[in-house]
Formats: structure tokens, sequence, C-alpha cells
């Protein structure tokens, strides 16, 4: 029986993944936190100072409060075309209108090829990320729904002691 | 009941060894990227690099030269370069080392080499296998690792069937040493991993680990090891010693004429002092990071010991470059990807007249601090970084002075 219940959890952790996480354009792929622009990719990192000092995360914003973000260019290129950020509040499937921006930075060039914004979140909620291109006459736009204050994953580290914690108490059930 | 336990603890052994097998935390390895920033900051400043072309034939070759200086910051966690290696750093053979040359020395060996001393390199490496590969000169030193310069995609075109690495021996024999013992190292690999398999199945049949420990600690070890066991044991040691023998022997019959393993340590000279290198002191007062804007912002003073004006026109830490856009553009040989064009700002008078000391305040900012992974240095258990400034001077000539020093990160 308990040889049988370890084989079931082992089997089901194979499908437990750690990286393959998307939120619409941005995704933790391999070791970085990368957000899509059709081809191009800037690299994505959050920070909550006054909460976690310069810990990083993606995605998801962990807690409510000041919360800067900074997007780095992947692309050299994205150097030379004007990008515009927006934040709306809303699902995913919001679209921007005035009542709903908490956020707008014009389009403009970064030619450092690092735009950071900064937002007190006061309250926890669902929010979009839109962030936009100018590439020739075309522009390109990519969205990447984000919840704030609500917690993170579950943590590998943890699933792996309530295994161990489970496995250890039919143990010893058993010889009891 | 004891063996119910002994069961109980191996089968929950094994299942965390599987746990951890899984978890397969965020891999922090991208090239060049994954080595620490006090590895790329503060070890080896490497400059003037030049690759012949970017494109090359299987069987043509390629030339890389340039200059390197060793940092006098070299971080005291990891060794100095008593014992070191001029490599390329690139993904898998996909060029072959031809010749290396040290400051005119023949680089085919290790050398002892200086800190806070320049030196001037040169690889010649030949297309092998086709593709785009990403190519770097690299320092190896001894308990340090690859210290990898700056890289260059090179296209290598053609077929991998055509390449050959002629090579003529002391002896005068021609070999290919692209292919030159390949099927007898396949050979005595096999031979010698027969033994080895029948040893470890031997043994992996009892009980192992956990298990093993338990019997261990309950005094039952006699019953680990039995007569058939030692027995076995004699007869692998034997065949071991006649293996060994007659591997030796046959070595010996097949090539009669053998040198030692090279070990030898060269010397070598660095390049000279000149006022290029040591005319220029800059003292660091104070560097701060600010993380969100990816900009490093520095208070110096800088002497300018030189006999001409000079303005500061570049910063250079970890193969990148930050630039002055308002002072002429120093050569563009290094890495495209690594240049951040007009990324150096400097506050303050920027010419510096013979003799005089200036205090200036300059930025350098660019995502690459990000990109390029400099920024974690913040998280390094010393916090401090190291590069080099480069002046320009109203005689044409470029000087050049590393700085290092304690770095605070800052939200502001």
């Amino acid at each position: 029986m308990l040889n049988k219940m370890m084989a079931a959890v082992l089997f089901s952790l194979f499908f437990f993944s750690t990286t393959a996480t998307a939120h619409g354009g941005l995704s933790a792929d391999k070791d970085l936190c990368l957000l899509s622009i059709g081809a191009y990719k800037m690299h994505f990192t959050g920070y909550q100072p006054d909460s976690s000092a310069t810990k990083e995360f993606c995605e998801d914003i962990p807690a409510t409060g000041l919360t800067i973000v900074a997007m780095d260019v992947m692309d050299r290129k994205l150097k030379d075309m004007p990008t515009e950020v927006r934040v709306i509040e809303g699902d995913a499937e919001a679209e921007p209108t005035e009542a709903n921006t908490i956020l707008h930075m014009p389009f403009k060039l970064y030619p450092t090829g690092n735009i950071t914004f900064e937002h007190n979140f006061p309250k926890e909620g669902k929010f979009v990320g839109i962030v936009s291109i100018k590439d020739g006459d075309e522009v390109i736009v990519s969205r990447f729904p984000f919840a704030v204050g609500m917690g993170g994953g579950f943590p590998l580290w943890l699933l792996l002691v309530v295994v161990v914690a489970v496995g250890g108490a039919v143990a010893y059930k058993r010889m009891a | 009941m004891k063996n119910k336990i002994i069961s109980l603890l191996g089968g929950v052994a094994i299942m965390v060894t599987s746990l951890t097998a899984l978890y397969a935390p965020q891999a922090g390895a991208h090239g060049e990227r994954s080595q620490e920033p006090f590895l790329r900051m503060r070890t080896v400043h490497w400059y003037d690099t030049n690759f012949s072309t970017n494109r090359v034939a299987v069987n043509s070759e390629m030339t890389m030269t340039g200059k390197f200086l060793l940092a006098e910051a070299w971080p005291e966690v990891i060794m100095k370069p008593d014992v070191a290696f001029l490599h390329v750093a690139e993904p898998g053979p996909a060029v072959a080392k031809v010749e290396s040359w040290l400051n005119g020395v023949p680089a085919a060996k290790s050398f002892k080499l200086e800190l806070g001393k320049t030196y001037e390199y040169k690889i010649i490496v030949r297309g092998r296998k086709p593709g785009e590969a990403h190519i770097h000169p690299m320092l190896n030193v001894q308990s340090a690792g690859g210290l990898v310069g700056p890289g260059q995609w090179t296209l290598i075109e053609g077929n991998y069937e055509d390449f050959t690495y002629p090579v003529t021996t002391l002896t005068g024999e021609t070999i290919d040493l692209n292919t030159y013992g390949f099927a007898n190292v396949v050979k005595w690999h096999i031979i010698w991993a027969i033994p080895a398999l029948f040893w470890l199945l031997w043994w992996i049949r009892r009980p192992v680990f956990i298990p093993r420990f338990l019997m261990v600690q309950n005094g039952e070890e006699d019953a680990l090891i039995t007569g058939t066991d030692k027995k076995v044991a004699i007869a692998m040691f034997i065949g071991t010693m006649v293996l060994v023998t007659m591997s030796s022997n046959s070595a010996k019959e097949a090539y009669p004429i053998q040198i030692p393993l090279q070990s030898a340590i060269i010397p070598v000279e660095a390049l000279p002092v000149t006022p290029q290198n040591s005319a220029v002191k800059a003292k660091i007062l104070k560097a701060n990071y600010r993380i969100p804007g990816r900009s490093m912002t520095m208070t110096l003073d800088v002497t300018n010991g030189s006999a001409t004006p000079i303005k500061l026109a570049e910063f250079n830490s970890a193969n990148v470059r930050f630039t002055n856009s308002l002072i002429p553009t120093l050569a563009k040989t290094d890495s495209a990807e690594l240049w951040a064009k007009g990324g150096l700002h400097v506050q303050g008078e920027p010419t510096i007249y013979p003799g005089e000391t200036a205090r200036l305040e300059i930025e350098a900012s660019d995502a690459l601090w990000e990109t390029e992974r400099l920024s974690s240095l913040i998280g390094d258990p010393d916090s401090a970084f190291g590069g080099v400034l480069y002046f320009h001077g109203a005689d044409g000539k470029t000087y050049m002075e590393e700085i290092s020093g304690p770095i605070i990160p800052t939200f502001q």
C-alpha cells in the first residue's frame, strides 16, 4: 500500500513544472523573466523595496505597496523604437479606458534600453500591463495580466515537506 | 520488524532522492553571463580585441588578437593566475585551436602571470564544425576557471566531413589530430568498462545506503561481506594489475618513442609600463548602483600624470563598454552587443590638464547591467565592482586606469 502511494506521488510529480508559467506576453522562460513583444524580448523585473528590498519577482506582485518595475531590452533594436507603457485595472480581457488606466507613459525612446516605472498599489486586485512599440509603421502590443497581493504560487519546497511528512506519518501508522 | 523499518526508510530515502532529482530550479547559466559579476569585473580586463573575420570555412583559419590587463583588485576568494592557460571559449569544438601566443611567446603551456600587468595575445583557430558559434578568447586560471573575453558570432561554413587537423609529430609522422587514436580510445574504454560494470553490479545487488548504514550500526556488518565477495575482490585486484601491465606494455610497443605529459610553467614578461597604462591615476570616493534605472554612479578624483590634456571616453567592465557620446569614439572592435553607446555621462570639467587632479561624477547607464547579469553584484558578499577607465588624450593616444571599490545598491 505504502509503496503504491509513493509511486503515485512520484508519478504525479513528473507533471509538475516550475518554469512553464505564462501570463500573456510575460513568461518565466528558463532562468529569465521575459516579456515578448512580437518577435522582440524584454527582461522584466519587479521590486518591492519597502517589503522585500532587492528581491526580484516576475509576473504577479506578491504584496500591495510601492512597486518598481524595470524592463530591459534584450534586443538592442528596441532602443530605437518608441515605447509606450500602460497599466490598467481589470481582468485579462479588460481594454484600456481613461477610467481604468492607473499608469500611462506615452510613446518615447529609451536610449539606455531600460524602462522603469513605479506605482503604489494600495489594494489587492487584478491588473493588466500593456507595452506597445512602434516598429516602423507598425505598432506591436504586448499584454500581461497580473495580480497584486494575492501571494505567490505553491512553493515546491513546501510540497516536498508535505510529501515527506505524509509519507512518514503513513509509515509510522503502519508500524505502530 | 527491523527489516520493515529498514525497507520503509529505504523507500523514503528513494522518494526524497527522486524529489530532489525532479526539482529543477531556474538554471543560472547563459554562457559567459553565468559567471558571477566579481569574476568578470575584477579579474581580466580585455581590450583591443580583434577577430580577423566573422566567417570562416571549415579548415580555414581565423586569428584573434588583443590585450588584457590583470586586475590588481583580483578577488581574494579565487586563486591568483600563478598557473594560467590561454584558450578559446566556444559552444563545443566549433573551431580547433591551432596556435596561441602570449607577448610573442608560444602559449602551448601554462604561464605564471602577474596582477596589475598587461599582456598581448594572439590565438589562431581553424574552422571545424559548421554553424554559427560565439567564440571568445579565454584565460583559464587554475582553481578559478575560465575567465572569458569579448565574444564574436562567427559563421563556420562547409562540411564537417572535410575537416582535418594535420600535425607533424617530433618523429616526422603526419597525423590527423581530429581522428588520431579515436578507435584506441573506444577500445580501451570498453575493455575497462566491462570489469567496472561487473564490480558495480556485484555490490549494487546488496543493501545500499541507509539500510547498509543501519546494518553497520546494528553490528551486522559481517553479513554484508561474504567469503565469495572476498574471493571476487582478490580476483578483481589481480585482474586489474594484469590489465594495467598489459595495457602499458601494449602502449610501449605501439609507441616506442614517448615524452612525458608536459606540465612546465613558462615565464613571460608583461608588456612594459608606459604613460598609456600608468600616467593617469583614479581614486574612487563613492559608488552606487541604482537598481531600477540600471545605472552606476561614481565620484572619483582623477590625476593626470601624462603630458597631455585628457578626457574620459569610456568605462569598461566585464567586457561591457559604456562610451561617452561627447568624446570621439574609440575604436569599436569588441562585441557589438556589449556596447552601451552614449551610456557614459560625465559631470564636471571634462578636460583634465597635465598635473591636475579633477573630481568627476560619472554615470554609466544601460540595460546591459541587467541583461548581462552584472546587477547581481549587489548580492555578492563583498559588493564590490571593478573596471577600467579609458581617457582620450589630446595627443591622440588612449590612457587607461583600472578602478575598483565597494558599491552600494540603491532604489533612489
